[in-house]
């Protein structure tokens, strides 16, 4: 079994990820016990979670172990990069597993599955944003971001202070407040539909392509904000197609229709070379210098011939 | 803050508009009427009271359950009709009549059988209309649709049986007439009782599933993901704007256009969600449904027209205004 482990030091927040043990891909049975990141704040446990829409299962059964931090979801079209949003999410009812969220890894033995839970307490710990989502209907955008409070329900309203909540300023939704929602852009309304996942303060955040609309500049933002989930002590996973993006996480998750799942740190060789043969070929994964730091950008075959 | 003023506007015109249609009509107005107190206690306290209180309370429910149609299949052309109510409770009564109930020597025997009728007609279109998509999985998105589905499916087919009823037995064809048009002319105090009660009780039990209309206008799933259990909230939603109907179309028979309308007509003045919607979109009905029941009244004095038949057309001319005023 694969977990990601949450090592970093606080000093160099955005490079070297460690991931523990080596192995490059997701094992289909839990039989190893994880044996690294006992301290860790938070935990998300899948257990033979199999990924179904519809009546056909998508692949066998996986597990998987995550702690705190930005994990990008990525693979091709029709892998099951939403499924598996959805069924961690628990909106799925035809999806077999279980799923466990813990602050502590001595919590799980005596803990519930989400699913036996009850469904305030699941939308407590897990907030959904779903892919291209609609709002009907002329709301302000205040009153949207309060929705993210429903799981609370004893608190509605929602501060406008970007200090009690630093991801409106990430968002840059301080000034957009009292705008109705149809006013705006489709970039607006997806950092607004960001926002109100945000909102919900959950540990585990699942955000189905929340880079799609966003100008550079907020997907810049965002992903400096989501590089941040360990330091907050929360898990969020980001289902992308844009690879470069993908590649600027703490983890990534390859899906699959042909092999394995694979989590594996972003430098990793090993995931380069799968993400290249999962996308046919078409991208090229290089490495630059960039500050001191290491990125990988996914450059596709066309530039590289070009060049 | 803002809302609340709205709210108090609304409540203040439908009142005013109350006074104003209480005054007035071909019994004479009210300041001729007020010489002889008899005339005051027949007229004005046994047909023009209970008649304006009735169509307060009526169009309060079509405006609460107009609301909630909207909210719950997120579609703005959504209507407390759909699902096939009217049609089951046209249905019913058309099978009193047929089975000589309306023939009955007292008047008074007669209408709460219509009414009972009518009530039970629109609960067993409704129970249809679930039956057909009981088998469904439960948490699928896509239910609402199947149920709308399921709803049209049921209305056409109960339309079908109540037209092949009366062209079996023609003379059928008055009383459907009456009820298809709809009708506030017959609103007595037990009408107002029933519905002015049904309203206070429903308005309290959809205030507290205010919060999943919220969560609804971000999708279904989201509405999930944010903690409610949506097959369970989804019948509740749908009982509770088949109650909306099915309460009023047993006293009045079918009035159109004020469910679809009164939602529209208050929105944009309303700043919150729907709590404050509810209540906005059932004082919006109530002085629609008023405003066209004075119409009716006193356009033809003293020849009435049905009030159905003044809601469609007021009602689609302000839809065409607000269509027009959007694009």
């Amino acid at each position: 079994m694969i977990n990601i482990s949450d090592t970093r030091s606080s000093t160099d927040q955005m490079a070297d990820q460690h991931i523990s043990p080596s192995a490059p891909s997701l094992s289909d049975a839990t039989t190893d016990k994880p044996t690294r990141g006992q301290a860790c704040a938070l935990l998300l446990r899948v257990e033979d979670l199999v990924l179904a829409r519809g009546a056909a299962p998508l692949r066998r059964a996986f597990s998987f172990e995550c702690h705190a931090g930005w994990i990008a979801v990525i693979g091709g079209n029709g892998v099951g990069k939403s499924t598996l949003m959805l069924s961690l999410a628990g909106l799925l009812r035809q999806a077999s597993g279980r799923v466990f969220v813990a602050s502590s890894r001595v919590e799980f033995s005596a803990m519930q599955a989400l699913t036996e839970r009850s469904e305030k307490q699941r939308a407590q710990l897990i907030a959904w944003m779903g892919q291209s989502e609609s709002i009907s209907g002329r709301w302000l955008v205040a009153h949207v971001l309060a929705l993210g409070r429903l799981p609370w329900s004893d608190q509605r309203d929602l501060r406008l202070d970007a200090k009690a909540a630093p991801w409106i300023e990430a968002l840059g939704l301080e000034t957009m407040w009292w705008r109705s929602v149809d006013q705006l852009s489709g970039g607006e309304r997806q950092r607004v539909l960001i926002g109100r996942a945000l909102a919900v303060d959950a540990p585990v955040v699942l955000l189905d392509e929340p880079s799609l609309h966003l100008d550079p500049r907020y997907q810049l933002r965002l992903s400096d904000w989501l590089g941040r989930s360990a330091s907050r002590k929360q898990l969020v996973l980001t289902a992308t197609h844009d690879l470069n993006w993908a590649l600027s996480a703490d983890a990534v998750l390859l899906l699959s229709n042909h092999r394995a799942p694979l989590l594996a740190s972003p430098g990793d060789e090993v995931l380069h070379r799968a993400i290249e043969s999962e996308m046919g070929d078409a991208i090229e994964i290089r490495k630059i210098q960039h500050d001191a730091d290491m990125h990988w950008y996914a450059l596709t075959k066309r530039t590289v011939i070009r060049k | 803050m803002q809302d609340r003023l709205v709210l108090l506007g609304l409540g203040l015109a439908s009142l005013v508009l109350a006074m104003l249609s209480l005054s007035v009509g071909s019994g004479g107005s009210l300041v001729v009427l007020w010489q002889s107190s008899e005339l005051v206690k027949d007229l004005v306290v046994d047909v023009r009271l209970p008649r304006i209180l009735g169509c307060l309370s009526a169009g309060a429910l079509l405006g609460l359950g107009g609301l909630i149609a909207q909210a719950l299949f997120r579609n703005p052309l959504a209507d407390p009709y759909l699902l096939g109510t009217a049609s089951g409770a046209s249905l019913a009564v058309t099978l009193v009549y047929a089975a000589g109930l309306g023939a009955l020597a007292l008047p008074s025997v007669a209408q709460l059988g219509t009414v009972l009728a009518a009530f039970c007609g629109a609960w067993l279109a409704l129970g249809l209309s679930l039956l057909l998509v009981r088998d469904r999985r439960h948490g699928d998105p896509d239910q609402h649709v199947t149920l709308l589905l399921a709803g049209i499916i049921v209305a056409l087919v109960l339309g079908a049986s109540s037209d092949l009823l009366t062209h079996l037995r023609p003379e059928l064809l008055r009383y459907r007439l009456a009820f298809t048009l709809g009708q506030t002319s017959l609103l007595g105090w037990d009408a107002v009782w029933q519905m002015s009660g049904g309203f206070a009780l429903l308005l309290m039990l959809s205030s507290s599933r205010a919060d999943v209309l919220d969560a609804l206008t971000l999708g279904h799933n989201t509405a999930a993901s944010l903690g409610f259990n949506m097959a369970r909230e989804q019948s509740r939603l749908v009982l509770l704007m088949a109650a909306c109907t099915a309460i009023v179309v047993a006293h009045t028979g079918l009035i159109g256009f004020v469910g679809l309308l009164a939602p529209h007509m208050v929105r944009p003045f309303i700043k919150g969600m729907h709590r404050s919607l509810m209540l906005a979109s059932a004082l919006g009905g109530a002085f629609l449904l008023s405003l066209a029941d004075l119409l009716a009244r006193t356009l033809w004095m003293p020849r009435e027209i049905p009030t159905g038949l003044l809601t469609a057309v007021i009602g689609g001319l302000f839809l065409l205004v607000l269509l027009k005023r959007r694009s």
